[in-house]
């Protein structure tokens, strides 16, 4: 049986039969511990989607710590509450950019010392401790991958929901979705056998022991 | 490790990870098919999935520890007896540095502000051009919102915005007149493709998804909209808009749009979705096939077209289906849809069903107030135009349609998808809505708003959920009694067109196109003025891009015939000359019109005329119009027609060949097949009542139903 409700951006009654709009309602009306249990409901997932957006699990905990913040701060303004989910997902979308933005202009600064240091080959071939790990490669591959593509591609790949879902969660069209989702795909696969390529060949030039 | 490059056309859709549910069923179907044929598509599939499944076996991330509501403990004030009202957080009189709103951009622009820092924020925007152009750069980076135009700060840019579809689309509706909104009168729904305004039948409908129609489980469904909630909701409306105008366009509008009007009115999942129908032959799905469907005493029954078995119920026993039921269209690769929709009249819910008689489905909101009796609305203006509102979009994954949720009389205009089993209310402002249309693409869908007995066209977007107002105050001006009569689309996806016919029954006033989207139109265009007695739409006619039927009427007599094309600046053709024309109707394909000439005590002329040559054939004397009128072949072909006692069918390819049907009696109904011109059911209401399908080419025909039926009939496929 397919499940009725579908849809992604309301969370179905949990085992107390409390669905997040109710919660909203009762923080709105001053009920400040039910944030509580929509903090548990959701922190998990969201920490998670943040993680691998960010590509680093600390930086993901800051900014999901972060959006629950914000979604607290500003919930008052949070008119049709059903939406909780989706609104609190779009926040930490937004944080995460807003780390993108800023840490764009860090880099900025190193550019040149990293080019001088890019030599992939030379960090594979001193020896199978260095070897890098699939997890590492996975990892490297998805911070490579277009930002504008990842929260398509992730909300597709970690929190597993449907093209149109994605389109109704992020307010996007649902062409945008799919368009974005494949090109994010590509991108993944393509660095990720470039990544592996890369290090068979560091692999292959190591001398034999 | 090279990869392999999939076909161009397949390559978006290999990336889908779940394809049965984002895909039709037949865009899903060949897809498989190409996938097992094509070996480089396969393997693009595979790696992606690989890749997936790879990201999705990274180590777990630590969980969060839990949230100290301690650290809210600055931010907990404001709820201090907040009410739902805008209370103001920041209330400090300081303006706001640069420096600080830079920091607070992307929350304004998700509108995760409190409504004070919003304001602060909004504030410092309209006077300080440095932050503007961050936010607008900002925001044009966002591909997350990519499908809104880019903004810049360059006047140029912003000019070539504000004239934009997209823009246009967004403040229509409030571009109404506080005059316009007052007067309007219901309109008649369209037919299927001749649209005549005297009768008729609405477009579409169809899905599954909700919950199961087993007695006892009607419970009345979530509410939508509170008032107070619909205010605040325009009142958010109108600030995006603003907003919109003044700096942006990119965000607001979409998410703004797309979240305050989307609602989650569909019941909880049941596990007992699945209703077995009781069945008259049988139990169980019915079997595969095309089929023909039809109303018997509030019972939909559908009947194989190979007439292997006698018809069989398709709709639960606990329900009475009104009339005005729909199939959705058919899709790429079938003869039919495979969904129907129809209004259950005892409990005033619409269902969706499948083709096979499976999961019928509940959708949406009640159509009526909790503790109204449907008994007493259907009668009404307001159940009319309910009854007449389901509308299916072109590739069946949304029905639209209308209900009365407050008891006032003041209808609503709700989409239903059949892929996320929700409803969507669409914001129509002030007024009753009526007559929901589909475009061609499925993209826009056109209604009537009556507010104050004042009529207004307005066009939906469902893409970026704008709304268009496409002619307001149809009545203000001239003749106060007059409505709209008509209203559909110009069939061409390339060029979205709205047309529409205004008047009185029996004098239609004037004709009217307004163009949408690209090649949009500011005003709408008056295609014609007169005083007509009827005038009737097909999609079909001028080479498909949508084509009127005049009737001309001198001084209360039937006349003459004549044609225009929804198209600028074209005048009208005169198909008939010295004729009297009392019933007439388009050809299936919309290349020929048949019409019945000095109508006298129900009986009268048949012609057909070729309206791109104005050939008029007289095709047979005798021939009624009631109750079974004429009918056309899909293919526009062929004609059916009734003498009263005999059936007669004519060959326009071949000569206008006429023969008449062994099968005798008086017809109550024709309806063509959906993929045969050798096929048509016909319902007979005398003593040989029944329905029967006829093979015309072997002049034979088998009984299916020994009730009779009044039509109309539709096709369905059992996939």
């Amino acid at each position: 049986m397919v499940p009725l409700n579908r849809d992604p951006t309301t969370t179905p009654p949990t085992v107390g039969g409390v669905s997040d709009g109710e919660l909203v309602a009762r923080v709105q009306a001053g009920d400040t511990s039910a944030f509580e249990e929509l903090f548990q409901r959701h922190n998990n997932r969201l920490y998670t989607f943040l993680a691998r957006l960010m590509n680093n699990d600390e930086l993901g905990r800051d900014i999901a710590q972060d959006a629950f913040m914000k979604a607290f701060k500003a919930l008052l303004s949070l008119q049709e509450t059903v939406y909780f989910k989706s609104w609190l997902y779009r926040i930490a979308i937004n944080l995460a950019k807003d780390h993108w933005r800023h840490s764009q202009l860090i880099q900025w600064v190193s550019w040149e010392e990293h080019d001088e240091c890019s030599n992939i080959e030379s960090m594979y071939i001193e020896g199978p401790e260095k070897q890098v790990e699939e997890t590492e490669l996975v990892r490297m591959a998805l911070a490579q991958v277009s930002r504008e593509y990842q929260p398509c591609l992730l909300l597709d790949i970690v929190e597993e929901m449907k093209q149109h879902e994605i389109a109704t969660f992020l307010g996007m069209s649902e062409r945008s979705v799919r368009r974005y989702i494949s090109r994010g795909k590509e991108e993944l696969s393509e660095a990720y056998s470039r990544l592996v390529n890369e290090q068979d060949t560091a692999m292959k030039r190591r001398p034999a022991q | 490790m090279n990869h392999q490059t999939p076909c161009t056309y397949w390559a978006e859709m290999l990336a889908i990870s779940h394809p049965e549910a984002d895909l039709s069923p037949s865009e899903y179907a060949a897809l498989e098919k190409h996938v097992a044929q094509c070996s480089s598509c396969a393997a693009v599939r595979e790696r992606y999935k690989l890749m997936a499944a790879r990201v999705r076996a990274l180590p777990d991330v630590k969980p969060l520890s839990s949230f100290s509501l301690e650290f809210l403990h600055p931010q907990k004030e404001q709820y201090k007896g907040a009410a739902h009202s805008d209370v103001v957080v920041n209330s400090e009189d300081i303006p706001m540095s640069c420096d600080q709103v830079e920091e607070l951009l992307s929350a304004y622009l998700d509108n995760s502000l409190a409504p004070g820092e919003r304001r602060e924020v909004a504030a410092h925007l309209q006077s300080c051009t440095k932050c503007s152009a961050m936010l607008a750069e900002f925001s044009g980076n966002d591909a997350l919102f990519s499908h809104f135009p880019p903004v810049s700060p360059d006047p140029a840019q912003s000019d070539r915005i504000f004239s934009s579809p997209e823009f246009l689309e967004l403040p229509g509706t409030f571009g109404m007149s506080e005059e316009a909104q007052q007067n309007w009168t219901a309109l008649k729904p369209p037919t299927r493709s001749a649209r005549r305004d005297t009768s008729g039948r609405p477009l579409l409908i169809g899905v599954t998804r909700g919950r199961s129609t087993e007695p006892l489980s009607v419970k009345p469904v979530a509410q939508p909209l509170q008032p107070s909630q619909r205010r605040r909701n325009l009142m958010s409306l109108c600030v995006s808009l603003a907003i919109a105008a003044v700096v942006i366009l990119t965000i607001g509008a979409s998410s703004l749009f797309g979240h305050h009007f989307l609602l989650n009115l569909t019941q909880t999942a049941s596990s007992e979705a699945i209703t077995p129908p009781a069945s008259r032959q049988r139990g169980g799905p019915l079997s595969a096939g095309l089929r023909v469907v039809y109303l018997s005493q509030g019972t939909l029954l559908s009947a194989l077209s190979d007439g292997s078995r006698q018809a069989e119920r398709l709709t639960p026993a606990n329900v009475t289906v009104a009339e005005n039921w729909v199939v959705s269209p058919a899709q790429a690769g079938s003869s039919a849809g495979d969904k129907l929709a129809y209004i259950d009249l005892q409990r005033a819910s619409v269902h969706v069903i499948r083709s096979d008689g499976q999961q019928d489905t509940i959708v949406g909101p009640p159509l009526l107030k909790a503790g109204v009796q449907p008994a007493t609305v259907w009668d009404t203006g307001t159940g009319a135009t309910i009854l007449n509102s389901l509308a299916w979009s072109q590739d069946g994954s949304m029905l639209a349609f209308v209900a009365d949720p407050t008891g006032t009389g003041q209808t609503k205009l709700y989409i239903y998808s059949t892929q996320t089993g929700t409803a969507q209310v669409v914001p129509s402002g002030k007024g009753s809505v009526s007559h929901p249309v589909w475009s061609p693409d499925g993209v826009r869908l056109a209604f009537e708003v009556t507010n104050n007995g004042v009529v207004s066209i307005l066009a939906y977007n469902t893409l970026n959920h704008g709304v268009l107002t496409i002619t307001s105050g149809i009545n203000s001006q001239g003749t106060t009694g007059d409505s709209v009569l008509t209203l559909d689309w110009s069939p061409d996806v390339n060029a979205p067109a709205i047309t529409w016919s205004v008047g009185q029954i029996g004098h239609v006033h004037s004709l009217w196109m307004r163009r949408v989207g690209a090649g949009e139109m500011m005003e709408p265009l008056q295609l014609l003025t007169g005083d007509y007695a009827q005038a009737i739409y097909s999609r079909n006619g001028h080479d498909g891009m949508g084509s009127w039927l005049l009737e001309t009427s001198t001084a209360g007599r039937a006349g003459n015939l004549r044609r225009i094309d929804v198209t600028p600046g074209t005048g009208f053709v005169s198909l008939t000359y010295g004729k009297q024309v009392s019933f007439a109707q388009w050809s299936s394909d919309g290349t020929r019109v048949d019409y019945l000439d000095a109508f006298s005590s129900g009986v009268g002329t048949l012609h057909v005329v070729n309206v791109m040559t104005g050939v008029d054939s007289l095709i047979a004397t005798g021939v009624v119009n009631d109750p079974a009128p004429p009918a056309w072949s899909a293919d526009g072909q062929e004609l059916i027609y009734s003498t009263g006692t005999r059936i007669g069918v004519v060959n326009l390819a071949a000569s206008d060949q006429t023969f008449f049907l062994t099968l005798k009696g008086v017809a109550s109904a024709f309806t063509w097949s959906a993929t045969s011109s050798n096929q048509v059911v016909v319902a007979l209401s005398d003593d040989n009542q029944g329905i029967y399908l006829v093979d015309t080419r072997q002049n034979t025909w088998l009984q299916v139903d020994k009730q009779g039926a009044s039509g109309p009939f539709e096709w369905s496929e059992v996939p």
